[in-house]
């Protein structure tokens, strides 16, 4: 049985390896935006002297503001997660945030060590932190420190004041340079640990459920009574007088087409038959297919529906779950449900129990509309575990 | 396998680690970073001989830094305080005496040390905590300033630096604290979803097995009924009897305890075989029972009975359907698994024509070998006979004597 940790075994991201720790607000991105708009605006507004100057500063803050804004964006629950565009996008926009600020700052003899825009680089880079992986955020983060350099060199081409060219470098840069190592020890502390954490804790269960199958599961003495309740009467005579008559025959016959209807409709019945049982849940599956998941693709899936069908607020009038087998053994699962909440709060509602199905499922997808659905599959490989 | 979600509790604890050791990173590389700088502008402005003193400061802060950030436990962090806070003021007050005009042109040299100090951390599952380090952090450093303005009669020059970067990190575990406050409300409960998958996992278990004893008791006794002649000699009124008293006793079938007696446990399932093959012997199926039952493994008692209930389901198709009156039941193990082979060279039958709606093979064997962890293979074809491995988990080895049952 292969032991799945979340976003894969390359999970390189602490977004990745935990995606329920970012989507709860307040979001990281948007306090990070949220200072460089605050810090960034107060230093200018308390720095500069000329209002022209002040605008342009207070444009650049907009614009370094607007790179975290984007992070957040584009990290939301329902988006993939972000590539090398994206990343490189941010830091871009964060960069001529700090271009505009350093064709602007320093007229009235302003010092380098005053200057915010660095800094608002630095936090750009930090917003990306969650979302990246170590050598991404080195890169770019690098790259990044050597433009602000080069730009603060631009525009401190002799220095200032006490500071030589060089400090100037060093000042300008330390910012950011100390956001890339800030940021990558975070990810080196939080990725491997969280995947020891995760990959120890499916192994305990992982034997704890195969202690557990190796028991016989007992027999059910309700049901076992239902089933018999008519057959061991007419048995029991039979055994007494031990005469069989053809009435009796006509009687096992009719008695044993009923128990056999039972037992198929019991052999027949899955798991997700017995969750969707008194429920306004219909489920369509005609493989039996719903056995193949493994308990953690069951978990997921019950807390899905659990959500949609046990929260007064929420209740689907109308749930399907459909489960269909592919070419290649693999299982696709579509669940699509009528959900009475406004789309904002639907997603905010649905969205840990989408981000479980993420770590659980492979391929999936949500889609909104009138009948908002979610698609993804069981991997033909995880088919042989429980 | 759970699902693959840490208990929030312990995320919020990785994660607020993570930001605690970035934090010593930064304040760390804020104290190398002044070093550059200082030999820069103490150089420029010929202040060679009055850099002894604040560089050694700045080193001993740094390694201070250095072997609390190695193992940050509180003591040591106020310890780091304490020494820190010294090192900021000796640092300042050496930089001002050397030349008091760097007061006011150079506050980024001065408060390198007076910013890092406030970059503390240590390694607690909650934010708050680091909120509050941060804070004795920043204090520490303002009083260090004031000090070492006293000191050299100077005003304070501690520039926003501090303050600056107290608010963001204030900020940031601020945040990380109510993420992880908002989380404990979000976040469903995993590890009751796990439990409540198992439970249904169980239940469906239960209902299969129920559905394998109702099938291989009642089922099986109907169908005998249909065909039974007129009267009904001894041995069949007492399989009558004797089905009756398992569907109304299910001792018998309640889930074994693991830490069941072993021999007990042996003698039990050596029995259940033998009165298998006795059974079926009466009603005119000859089993020839070989292999290497005397040192069979020994699995679980739940897996073998399984195993043994599958076998006799199996006979059970053989004297119905294959139309020999003679069966072979083969004992063997292999590493980790008991196998039972029952084989019969009877009319044989295509496996992948049987309907879905025929439980015998799927309820009585495959369902139930799987249930205990086993698997089961069958190999046959129209015309040349049936072969049926079931295979269930084993244990440790133990001689069982099974070997010497014999029909």
């Amino acid at each position: 049985m292969s032991r799945r940790v979340p976003g894969g075994p390359d999970a390189r991201t602490a977004q990745a390896i935990d995606p329920l720790s970012w989507f709860t607000a307040p979001f990281a991105p948007l306090i990070f935006g949220g200072l460089v708009l605050v810090l960034g605006s107060i230093l200018v507004v308390t720095g500069e002297r000329d209002a022209s100057a002040i605008l342009a500063q207070l444009l650049a803050v907009a614009v370094c503001t607007s790179a975290c804004l984007l992070v957040h964006i584009a990290t939301r629950p329902k988006r993939q997660a972000i590539g090398w565009s994206v990343s490189s996008l941010v830091l871009l926009i964060s960069l001529c945030g700090y271009l505009l600020s350093a064709l602007n700052f320093g007229a009235d003899g302003q010092q380098p060590e005053n200057w915010w825009a660095p800094g608002a680089v630095a936090l750009a880079i930090a917003s990306l932190a969650p979302y990246v992986s170590i050598r991404r955020l080195a890169l770019l983060g690098f790259g990044a420190s050597v433009v602000v350099g080069a730009i603060g060199v631009a525009a401190y081409p002799s220095g200032a004041g006490p500071w030589s060219a060089w400090s100037v470098v060093v000042m300008v840069t330390t910012a950011p340079l100390l956001a890339v190592a800030a940021s990558s020890v975070f990810i080196a502390t939080v990725v491997p640990t969280m995947r020891r954490l995760l990959a120890e804790r499916a192994a305990a269960v992982e034997d704890r459920a195969h202690a557990a199958a190796v028991e016989t599961a007992p027999v059910n003495p309700e049901a076992l009574a239902r089933l018999t309740a008519r057959v061991t009467p007419f048995l029991e005579q039979l055994a007494t007088t031990g005469v069989v008559t053809p009435t009796d025959r006509a009687v096992a016959g009719q008695l044993a087409r009923r128990l056999r209807d039972e037992l198929v409709a019991t052999a027949d019945a899955s798991w997700l038959d017995g969750l969707a049982r008194g429920r306004s849940v219909v489920v369509m599956d005609p493989e039996r297919r719903a056995d193949v998941m493994n308990a953690a693709q069951r978990a997921a899936l019950t807390g899905l529906l659990t959500a949609i069908l046990d929260t007064p607020d929420t209740a689907s009038k109308a749930t399907l779950v459909e489960l269909r087998g592919s070419d290649g053994g693999a299982t696709a699962v579509a669940v699509s449900m009528d959900l009475s909440l406004p789309e904002g709060r639907r997603t905010m509602h649905l969205a840990p129990y989408y981000l479980s199905l993420k770590t659980a499922f492979e391929g999936l997808s949500w889609r909104e509309g009138d009948l908002m659905s979610m698609r993804f599959e069981v991997p033909a490989t995880d088919t042989s575990n429980g | 396998m759970a699902i693959a979600v840490l208990p929030r509790t312990t995320a919020a604890a990785i994660v607020n680690r993570g930001v605690a050791r970035g934090t010593w990173v930064v304040a760390l590389a804020l104290l190398v970073f002044d070093i550059p700088v200082l030999l820069d502008v103490f150089g420029r402005r010929g202040l060679g001989d009055h850099l002894c003193t604040p560089l050694i400061a700045l080193l001993t802060m740094t390694c201070a830094l250095a072997v609390t950030a190695l193992r940050p436990v509180p003591w040591l962090v106020a310890l780091y305080l304490l020494i820190g806070g010294v090192c900021v003021t000796v640092y300042e007050v050496g930089i001002l005496l050397a030349d008091p005009g760097l007061a006011a042109q150079a506050t980024y040299l001065l408060n390198r040390p007076a910013v890092a100090i406030v970059l503390v951390g240590t390694l607690s599952s909650s934010a708050l905590v680091g909120i509050l380090w941060c804070a004795l952090g920043y204090l520490v450093s303002v009083s260090a300033s004031f000090i070492a303005a006293g000191l050299t009669a100077q005003e304070l020059h501690s520039g926003t630096g501090p303050t600056m970067l107290f608010v963001v990190y204030a900020t940031a575990y601020l945040a990380l604290a109510l993420i992880q406050r908002r989380q404990r409300t979000r976040v469903p409960d995993f590890q009751a979803l796990d439990q409540q998958g198992e439970r249904m996992a169980a239940e469906r278990e239960s209902a299969l097995r129920t559905a394998a004893v109702v099938h291989d008791t009642v089922l099986g006794d109907l169908a005998f009924v249909i065909n039974a002649p007129d009267e009904l000699d001894d041995h069949a009124r007492d399989r009558l009897r004797r089905d009756i008293a398992t569907l109304t006793s299910t001792d018998w079938l309640a889930q074994d305890s693991a830490s069941a007696e072993a021999d007990r446990s042996q003698a039990l399932l050596r029995n259940r075989l033998a009165a298998v093959v006795s059974e079926l012997q009466w009603r005119g199926l000859t089993v020839h029972v070989s292999g290497n039952g005397s040192a069979a493994t020994r699995s679980t008692a739940a897996a073998a009975a399984a195993g043994i209930d599958a076998a006799r389901a199996c006979l059970e198709n053989v004297l119905a359907h294959s139309g020999v009156k003679v069966a072979q039941i083969v004992l063997g193990q292999e590493k980790g698994e008991s196998t039972i082979m029952v084989i019969d060279e009877g009319v044989g039958f295509d496996p992948a024509a049987v309907p879905e709606d025929r439980l015998g093979l799927r309820v009585s064997v495959t369902q139930r070998v799987e249930a205990v962890g086993g698997y089961v293979r069958v190999w046959s074809s129209p015309g040349n006979g049936t072969s049926v491995l079931i295979s269930v988990p084993a244990a440790t080895a133990v001689g069982t004597g099974l070997g010497d049952a014999r029909s």
